[in-house]
């Protein structure tokens, strides 16, 4: 029976004494052997690990998803250092998202204090990232929120009308975003309002294109099947859909019946043109155009593909999308030229937009590319990253004898999405690759039943890749991208005019309050409006007095300006929390319903007299 | 290697397959009142023969060419005559079954559609027919050879299914697909140059047996299927002999692996089952270029792979002459792994893990060709416990005539230093009780 204790780990430089000694042992053939063997390959040695030191800063930013923690977190690369995070579809009680005024008002009242967040992709000019926004899906409230890049924060979610379950979200590139592309994985009867339960043949989903820049739903393309991964091509023409349940199955056996499902292309320009044609029709009460792109419409086509496919990425120099089989072991890879041809009824067979389908190891299931002509999937069976040429591929595919496999790689354990830096842009560099693995088994010191995942870090810089780093993450990212720092300028102080609290700033004004200097009460019936201002070590006002039953909103302006000086407000037994950073202006609203002394103080050590920085809001009987 | 296997599992395999032919002649003799029609000529005139025969009839084909696709509505046992044979013309189902209890034998099936979109098959056996027997036929350049739609009970038995190499690997059918079946036995067939010989997708409580399966991607390809047996089938030249698969509760016996390429069997997610007596010989070793990357880093063919797989047991297995023996990690713990023959492979063994494990079962382990131990009281057990992939071991794999130097200074060195950093052994494996012989002493 297996035994287990711990092991005791050396490390490397203890390693490279031993073999020293060996050598002057005279054992010279010891010294040689000791190089040459690999006991843990699995392990990186110390000198060769991405080392920036203290004080010196990451060249890239990672934008990671939270999955079911429902947000967004910023790490540095290579370090990867855990930079910051961004509540999205989550509550947060130490920014106060979900509690200030400011939130909500992006939230919704009553919004759900959980999403599942998946796939993070950066705005994008001309298949460049242009630093504006970050979108990301909720697949378990069927919403797509915007991050602005300039202050790392959420400023707007929508919920996607007439469909269950946003999953693959990805953004036109060209012109520019422009269309935010999002997939919806499960089926539903449209509308979705109690009719056809027991029918699941009558079941069916949508593509949706949204307005990046307005957050207004565009369009909506009705498929056959289910959606799954997406992304959108280097021209503003085309994106691509996997499908998985081609079947339109329920049940699982169901949905794995099909030998082949499908890649299915949307045509934007013929869907445009619908759209201005009138060529559409609406669903229940939502007023979104909804067009009819199943099988035998113009809009779209059908690719069949091995076998339950799942990842969809785009060749960063244009001309491929790769399908990623997971029940098949191959990848498809379609030339966007050959859609052309399609569309221009040039071609007998949907397949013969496929140019190559090199078999790669089990369960394939994301690809991504380092610009060199070369892409990485991972293998989710096999716990594996395979290197693979694209042309080469193609070679083999018309029957050349050709190795298209460069390299696999190990990682640790069972990889899902992976990602090169810059690689979903034209400035593809081939520099770093993350590979996301679901389970990290006996990685890490034991965290109770629940682990955590494990984010590898490899250097695909070279000819071989190089496992340098494991990352441990809280459940549980699927996707990330890593953008070069020179594409990201986020502030270092919130500007006073910023729409994200313009909506409190205008009702001060109302209330004849100056923000940056002014610290009152404003009293409205039961309506009591408290103005202060922050400056560490104080509050502008130390104590406010209002009557139980009244419903109170505090407005709480940092005039600090000194770079990264937040305060905190936070009220004793109130359940409030917000943070106010240089120059912000936040606010929250509640019943003051509980009589007597409550204190509130500054939740961010912001001075040596941090401590001291509270007051007492009176509340009489 | 001269190692003689002990081979219990394959031969019982071999009489359970026995037994069920046996079952099946007892009933034929019982069906023997029913008609019998025999047919000559044409497509059509089988067609007219198929409409006449009654539930439990017999339609005889004579030898010639049959071409069209037929649909079978009906309880019939169709029986061809060597030389007759059912063509599909390129296009869709060569032979379609839809009624229960329908036999198809001794029949040249061939030239079904390819179109993997439209499942094409030699034979399409439709979920309402149950009890199907398919035996004795020849499978010719279909699409799919055999696809089992959700039909149970199927014997499928003693078939030759061919797949069609002009088309590439990706492009063909499997040359016996299950899918969502229960109870089925396929014994005794062989297929080659298919896709993947058996899929097997899920599925339970089926017995695959004896099947000679090669040249082609996959041997069993197995996802999401429990309680299965796979015992005494033989695989070769594939580029995996045996994908078990996100299942539970399998029975994997007596099989052979020989000349595959990526994995001998792999066991990925593999709960609750018993993989014995199965005999894997040179995975990968020195292939050359093929189809899904050999000979690149990272892609060194495995005897046994063993991930995330826990509570199995292994034992009584050879591997051999492999570019790794067995490769176990990603928590795999907590499996019985003994009794075992290791012998040969290029690395003993890849284990990648952070905690420690003991290979042996009640003070019996298993055989390692690499062991330079010694048994002084000479009860078949080593003295001395093996520690897998140290540098000494590296170096006999490399230079096999280093034994005779094993009282040198370097080596003594080498093998001093790794006493005291452990760091040196492939961490974290003991074998407390090797055997001295293959398949050395059992317990007790």
């Amino acid at each position: 029976m297996a035994s287990e204790k711990d092991k005791e780990g050396l490390s490397r430089r203890q390693f490279l004494a031993t073999s020293v000694l060996a050598g002057s042992a005279g054992a010279g053939i010891a010294g040689g052997l000791i190089h040459g063997m690999s006991p843990a390959e699995a392990k990186s040695d110390d000198d060769e690990r991405p080392h920036v030191p203290p004080g010196d800063l990451d060249e890239y930013y990672g934008f990671w998803s939270g999955g079911q923690s429902g947000e967004l977190r910023i790490y540095g690369i290579p370090s990867m250092r855990e930079l910051g995070r961004i509540p999205v579809f989550n509550f947060d009680g130490a920014i106060g998202w979900g509690i200030t005024n400011e939130s909500k008002r992006i939230l919704g009242e009553n919004a759900p204090f959980n999403g599942d967040a998946h796939h993070p992709h950066m705005s994008q000019t001309d298949g460049h990232y242009d630093g504006r926004y970050l979108y990301v899906q909720d697949k378990a409230n069927v919403r797509v929120a915007r991050i602005r890049c300039d202050i790392m924060r959420t400023d707007k979610i929508i919920t996607i009308p007439n469909v269950s379950a946003i999953h693959g979200l990805r953004v036109q590139r060209v012109p520019k975003t422009g269309y935010v592309f999002c997939n919806a994985e499960f089926r539903v009867p449209q509308p979705n309002d109690g009719r056809h339960l027991d029918e699941p043949e009558k079941y069916g989903t949508l593509f949706t294109a949204i307005d990046g820049e307005t957050m207004e739903i565009a369009w909506q393309v009705m498929v056959d099947g289910n959606l799954d991964n997406t992304d959108a091509d280097y021209s503003g023409r085309y994106a691509a859909s996997c499908c998985y349940n081609s079947e339109g199955g329920t049940l699982l056996a169901e949905m794995m019946r099909n030998e082949r499902d499908w890649v299915v292309v949307f045509n934007f320009p013929r869907i445009e043109a619908a759209v201005k044609a009138g060529n559409y029709t609406t669903i229940g009460d939502s007023d979104v155009p909804v067009l009819d792109g199943r099988h035998g419409s113009d809009l779209t086509v059908y690719i069949p593909i091995s076998k339950s496919p799942h990842g969809l990425n785009t060749s960063p120099d244009g001309k491929y999308f790769v399908a990623n089989g997971k029940l098949s072991p191959t990848c498809s890879v379609i030339a966007i030229d050959k859609l052309d041809e399609w569309f221009e009824g040039k071609l007998k067979n949907p397949r013969d937009t496929v140019i190559a389908e090199p078999e790669l190891g089990l369960g394939p299931l994301h690809t991504a590319f380092d610009g060199r002509g070369n892409a990485y999937t991972t293998l989710f069976i096999d716990s594996q990253i395979v290197k693979w040429n694209i042309a080469d591929a193609v070679r083999a595919y018309r029957g050349e004898q050709v190795n298209y496999i460069r390299q696999k790689l190990d990682v640790h354990y069972q990889p899902g999405h992976n990602h090169s830096s810059m690689g979903e842009t034209r400035d593809a560099d081939g520099k770093w690759l993350v590979s996301l693995n679901k389970f990290s088994k006996d990685r890490f010191l034991l965290t109770g039943p629940l682990h955590p995942e494990n984010d590898q870090l490899i250097d695909i810089s070279g000819e071989t890749m190089r496992l340098v780093h494991d990352g441990p993450a809280y459940v549980e990212p699927h996707d990330c991208i890593i953008v070069h720092r020179s594409k990201v300028r986020p502030l270092r102080v919130w500007k006073r005019d910023d729409p994200y609290f313009a909506e409190t700033v205008g009702m001060a004004k109302q209330d004849g309050v100056v923000l940056e200097q002014d610290n009152k009460v404003v009293r409205d019936g039961k309506r009591v409006r408290v103005y202060m201002t922050s400056s560490a070590p104080v509050f502008g006002l130390t104590e406010f007095k209002v009557k139980r039953g009244d419903e109170v909103t505090v407005v709480v302006t940092n005039i600090d300006q000194v770079e990264d000086l937040a305060h905190g407000f936070c009220l004793v037994n109130h359940g409030i929390n917000m943070e106010i950073c240089t120059q912000q202006t936040s606010s929250v609203t509640f019943i003051a319903d509980k009589p007597g002394v409550h204190w509130y103080y500054c939740t961010w050590f912001c001075h040596a007299l941090h401590m001291e920085m509270r007051g007492r809001m009176l509340v009489e009987a | 290697m001269n190692i003689q296997l002990r081979d219990l599992a394959r031969s019982s395999a071999v009489r359970l397959v026995r037994n069920m032919l046996l079952l099946m002649l007892l009933a034929h003799t019982g069906a023997a009142g029913a008609a019998e029609h025999i047919v000559r000529g044409g497509f059509d005139r089988l067609i007219a023969a198929l409409n006449r025969a009654a539930s439990g009839d017999t339609v005889v084909v004579e030898p010639g060419t049959y071409s069209g696709h037929l649909v079978l509505e009906r309880p019939v046992q169709l029986q061809g005559r060597p030389g007759a044979i059912l063509d599909g013309g390129g296009t869709g189902d060569v032979v379609r079954v839809r009624a229960p209890d329908v036999t198809l034998r001794g029949l040249r099936i061939q030239h079904s559609g390819t179109s993997l979109n439209e499942m094409n098959a030699g034979i399409f056996v439709e979920r309402t027919a149950a009890r199907v027997t398919i035996e004795d036929n020849e499978l010719e350049r279909n699409g799919f050879g055999i696809w089992l739609d959700g039909c149970p009970d199927a014997r499928i038995l003693g078939n030759r299914i061919h797949g069609d190499p002009v088309l590439r690997s990706q492009d063909r059918g499997n040359g016996v697909h299950l899918y969502n079946v229960r109870g089925a036995l396929v014994a005794g067939n062989e297929i080659w140059e298919a896709r993947d010989g058996i899929y097997i997708d899920t599925s339970t409580d089926s017995v695959l047996a004896d099947n000679d399966i090669h040249d082609l991607r996959f041997g069993i390809h197995y996802m999401y299927s429990h309680d299965n047996r796979v015992t005494a089938n033989h695989t070769r030249q594939t580029r995996t002999g045996y994908a078990l698969m996100q299942s539970r509760k399998l029975t994997v016996t007596g099989n052979r692996s020989v000349n595959d390429i990526n994995y001998g069997i792999l066991m990925n997610f593999i709960t609750y089952s018993d993989i014995a007596g199965n005999r894997v010989l040179s995975v990968a070793r020195g292939k050359g270029f093929v189809s899904g990357g050999a000979d690149v880093a990272g892609a060194e063919g495995k005897g046994i792979f063993i991930y995330n797989s826990l509570y199995n047991s292994i034992h009584d297995n050879l591997f051999s002459d492999s570019d790794i023996g067995i490769h176990l990690t990603a928590g795999s713990e907590d499996n019985r792994i003994y009794g075992n023959g290791f012998v040969g492979n290029r690395t003993q063994v890849k284990y990648v893990a952070t905690r420690e494990q003991e290979w042996s079962l009640d003070g019996r382990g298993n055989y390692w060709s690499d062991y330079l131990g010694w048994d002084l009281n000479g009860d078949g057990i080593g003295d001395r416990f093996y520690e897998p992939n140290d540098a000494v071991d590296k170096l006999l794999w490399k230079y096999p005539l280093a034994r005779m130097l094993m009282n040198s200074p370097a080596v003594q060195v080498l093998r001093w230093v790794q006493e005291q950093f452990p760091v040196l052994r492939s961490p974290g494996l003991r074998d407390s009780f090797p055997v001295m012989t293959p398949f050395g002493p059992q317990k007790g």
